[in-house]
């Protein structure tokens, strides 16, 4: 496949790149295929690593379901709902990850960490069908799959148990939840996520919505073990919205210890509420990830797994108006650093996952929303229109 | 069908009746499967529950598609934008009303083809109704009101009220004769901007722009993005005024900012005179930035609603052009989670067709309401909001304006 005069990110003029199997051959300002080679014109198009979503929840979404009608909105009254929605005979596990990750991709998405909540209700079916999607899209989209305890570990005794058969039967990482306002024990909680992960060589992922002081002190105790405890995968805070909400020079401090600890954060840009200091994380080292989190689901029925609207909301919201800084924001949707994928992007020698999208800019591509886009997996066309968008 | 100007049946059409609470305390809308006829570019009969009759002609088959009213775009600028011509990112830090004076007359120029574009947009989107404010100033004069007015009168999709706005301030008067001039062109509304920061001497530009108001019989729509402690005297300075004018229904305020900061007493105490008054209050909603208080402004009586405002303008590149979007932004920004919750958001886009009476029915659409509406695949109007499904088929009065692809 040979993409030819398409404005690449960070550089200036028009390139032809060569794609060789499922990896980049060539980039120059003009290039010779070998005939045969098929031939993608890129004229007024942008050509943009594929977005790496940072934090879905491809098991939770309702997408081809009946309409939902919702209950007035209550944590405990919405998790006891969700867990009899999938533990009901017409839930069907991988039918409906399968259902959420074809929009993902189609709106191109080529990589994500996909939770699937573990409990002692569903118990691993929804990790057993993320690994099934993952297999059965093996060519469209990386998966790092999460066992997520999302209903709470001090609360719900087996489901420590259920955790290390997740990452047993072949999950990656393994995902706490809020440890003080949810676990009520965060020494605990925190403890036994990473004595989880240590043992099965897996990475950790803790859902942080505890706001200001209180989400700053958890924090604090993911740093300390984070930075006595070696995993070989990434330890990442998701919704780290409490650093938008504390003191300015206390956050710097935080984000300070972030960065010595290698911890990452990764933001869904929340509709109200804080937002986090995404430059000042990035300034520093901080690996940032940007995800569409759960689309379509007992949650609220307003997300998409569209990462460019993502990235359109996360502009928007920070005020990034200007070209540079609509382009520091794809970089934020395209870094795979969260998942320890440092070399995703657009560059001789990287793999062959890209978006292409009409626009004159990298920026006018995020304003315009445009829903053809071509997205390539592996070297392969995978997707040519956008799913799902109104 | 050739719905054109026709007298015609809309069939097989879901109309949403009524929000109930389930047993499990679940909201749900009913909806009823339903037959309208519109004759002359008005609803003039509804039939809940029916087929259309068997000796009915001209039938447009809705097959079970959910009818919305047309949104109304409230506060929208369609002569300054550079949508529908080459990308253009705003330069940081940069003087925007310096940018502008350099911009406008090229942006002018470009008023045939940019104000359709966004037309085109927003008709497709599912709206039929504009409030255009159009810059009248020391750099353009009345050329942008010219402008803008050949093209709206060119289009019969749409309905418009063009709003003389004096961007730049009155300029120690010098900008009203041309304020007059283009309320003698078309323009049926005189604009305002911040009678502290931008004019100085509030009074004084009070009492030219009520003035005017009064004399040509016109509407006040005044820019107030003066926040804090200053915008709140606006706010009251201006009430005093439509109260000794006897202005009462005739005037609206944009943005209103400071109202978004306010104390609750402040604000109650306010919404209260502005409800009095008939003042309409017109807001962009966005994803980030001061939000009304939409909810005590409409429990005090108070009629807000929503506008596009800028859509690629200098200051920014974003803003949709869709009010349906807005809808979404904007419940999501309240916290809305549940049907009922959504559907309130309704008539913030749509007006009075989009209102919910407090048992939670609806009187929309009824016998004697404009035919202007849209066709979406929805079960109800929070689902239409919340996933902002495709607008299939766009009327206005009565007509076909658009005709989305069959996905």
């Amino acid at each position: 496949m040979i993409i030819q005069n398409v404005l690449l990110p960070h550089r200036i003029g028009r390139y032809d790149v060569l794609v060789d199997g499922a990896t980049v051959s060539a980039i120059a300002d003009s290039i010779e295929a070998e005939p045969g080679v098929r031939a993608i014109d890129g004229t007024g198009k942008v050509l943009l690593p594929g977005f790496v979503d940072a934090h879905s929840h491809l098991d939770k979404s309702m997408l081809g379901r009946p309409w939902y009608s919702r209950k007035p909105r209550d944590l405990n009254q919405l998790l006891a709902d969700e867990r009899a929605m999938r533990s009901a005979p017409d839930w069907d596990a991988a039918t409906q990850i399968r259902r959420n990750a074809d929009v993902m991709i189609a709106n191109g998405a080529t990589h994500t960490r996909a939770f699937a909540d573990v409990d002692t209700e569903i118990g691993l079916s929804g990790v057993e069908g993320m690994l099934q999607v993952r297999e059965e899209l093996r060519g469209a989209l990386t998966m790092q799959v999460i066992a997520f305890a999302q209903s709470g570990v001090s609360g719900r005794p087996g489901t420590a148990e259920l955790l290390d058969a997740a990452l047993a039967a072949g999950a990656d990482i393994v995902g706490g939840m809020d440890p003080c306002s949810y676990e009520r024990d965060p020494v605990e909680h925190v403890d036994l996520i990473f004595e989880l992960a240590e043992r099965h060589g897996a990475g950790v992922d803790i859902h942080l919505h505890e706001p200001g002081e209180l989400g700053a002190f958890s924090a604090s105790l993911i740093i300390e073990r984070a930075k006595a405890v070696q995993l070989p995968r990434p330890v990442v805070i998701s919704h780290p919205d409490f650093l938008g909400s504390v003191a300015p020079d206390r956050a710097a401090r935080i984000i300070d210890d972030l960065a010595e600890a290698g911890i990452g954060v990764t933001t869904c840009v929340p509709s109200g509420g804080p937002m986090p200091p995404l430059k000042a994380l990035a300034e520093v080292g901080v690996a940032v990830g940007v995800g569409c989190d759960g689309q379509l689901d007992s949650w609220g029925p307003f997300n998409r797994s569209d990462m460019l609207l993502k990235v359109y909301l996360l502009a928007w919201r920070c005020g990034f108006g200007g070209d540079d800084d609509l382009q520091f924001a794809v970089d934020l949707a395209t870094s795979g650093r969260v998942m320890g994928l440092p070399d995703h992007g657009v560059g001789e020698g990287s793999a062959a996952d890209f978006v292409l999208l009409p626009g004159a800019t990298v920026g006018e591509a995020v304003v315009g929303l445009p829903t053809e886009r071509v997205v390539v997996k592996a070297g392969r066309v995978v997707a040519e229109e956008a799913a799902d968008v109104g | 069908m050739n719905t054109k100007s026709e007298d015609w049946w809309l069939d097989r059409v879901s109309l949403e009746a009524a929000v109930v609470q389930r047993a499990d305390g679940a909201y749900e809308t009913q909806v009823d499967s339903s037959a309208v006829r519109i004759e002359g570019g008005v609803i003039v009969d509804v039939r809940r529950g029916e087929r259309v009759p068997a000796d009915g002609r001209r039938v447009f088959d809705a097959g079970g598609m959910l009818l919305m009213p047309a949104m109304r775009d409230t506060h929208i600028h369609l002569d300054k934008t550079f949508y529908g011509g080459p990308w253009r990112a705003p330069i940081p830090g940069r003087s925007w009303l310096a940018e502008e004076e350099r911009l406008l007359p090229e942006m002018s120029e470009q008023i045939p083809v940019r104000s359709n574009a966004i037309l085109d947009l927003l008709i497709s989107r599912g709206t039929t109704e504009v409030a255009a404010h159009c810059n009248v100033d020391h750099i353009v004069g009345t050329r942008n009101v010219e402008r803008l007015l050949d093209v709206l009168r060119s289009r019969a999709d749409v309905d418009w009220t063009v709003i003389a706005y004096p961007q730049h301030g009155l300029r120690d008067g010098t900008v009203v004769p041309l304020l007059e001039q283009a309320l003698g062109l078309g323009a049926t509304v005189v604009g305002g901007i911040d009678p502290a920061r931008i004019e100085g001497d509030v009074a004084k530009a009070l009492d030219v722009t009520f003035g005017l108001a009064v004399e040509h019989g016109a509407g006040i729509d005044f820019h107030l993005h003066d926040g804090g402690s200053l915008g709140l005297y606006e706010i009251s300075k201006i009430l005093h005024f439509v109260e000794a004018t006897g202005w009462q229904g005739k005037v609206a305020l944009s943005n209103a900012n400071a109202l978004s900061g306010a104390s609750p007493d402040t604000v109650r105490v306010l919404a209260e005179r502005l409800a009095a008054a008939r003042v309409s209050v017109g807001t962009t909603v966005g994803v980030s930035g001061p939000l009304l208080p939409f909810a005590a402004l409409a429990e005090a009586g108070v009629d807000v609603r929503l506008g596009s405002d800028s859509i690629m303008d200098i200051l920014t590149p974003f803003g949709p052009g869709d009010l349906v979007e807005q809808l979404w932004i904007l419940a999501q920004r309240l916290g809305a989670y549940d049907e009922w919750g959504i559907a309130q958001t309704l008539h913030y886009g749509a007006g009075e067709a989009g209102r919910w009476r407090a048992d939670r029915t609806r009187a929309w659409p009824a016998a004697g309401d404009q035919a202007s509406f849209f066709l979406t695949p929805a079960t109800c109007s929070a689902e239409a909001i919340a996933r902002r499904t495709p607008r299939r088929h766009v009327f206005h009065r009565g007509v076909q304006v658009y005709a989305g692809k069959d996905l």
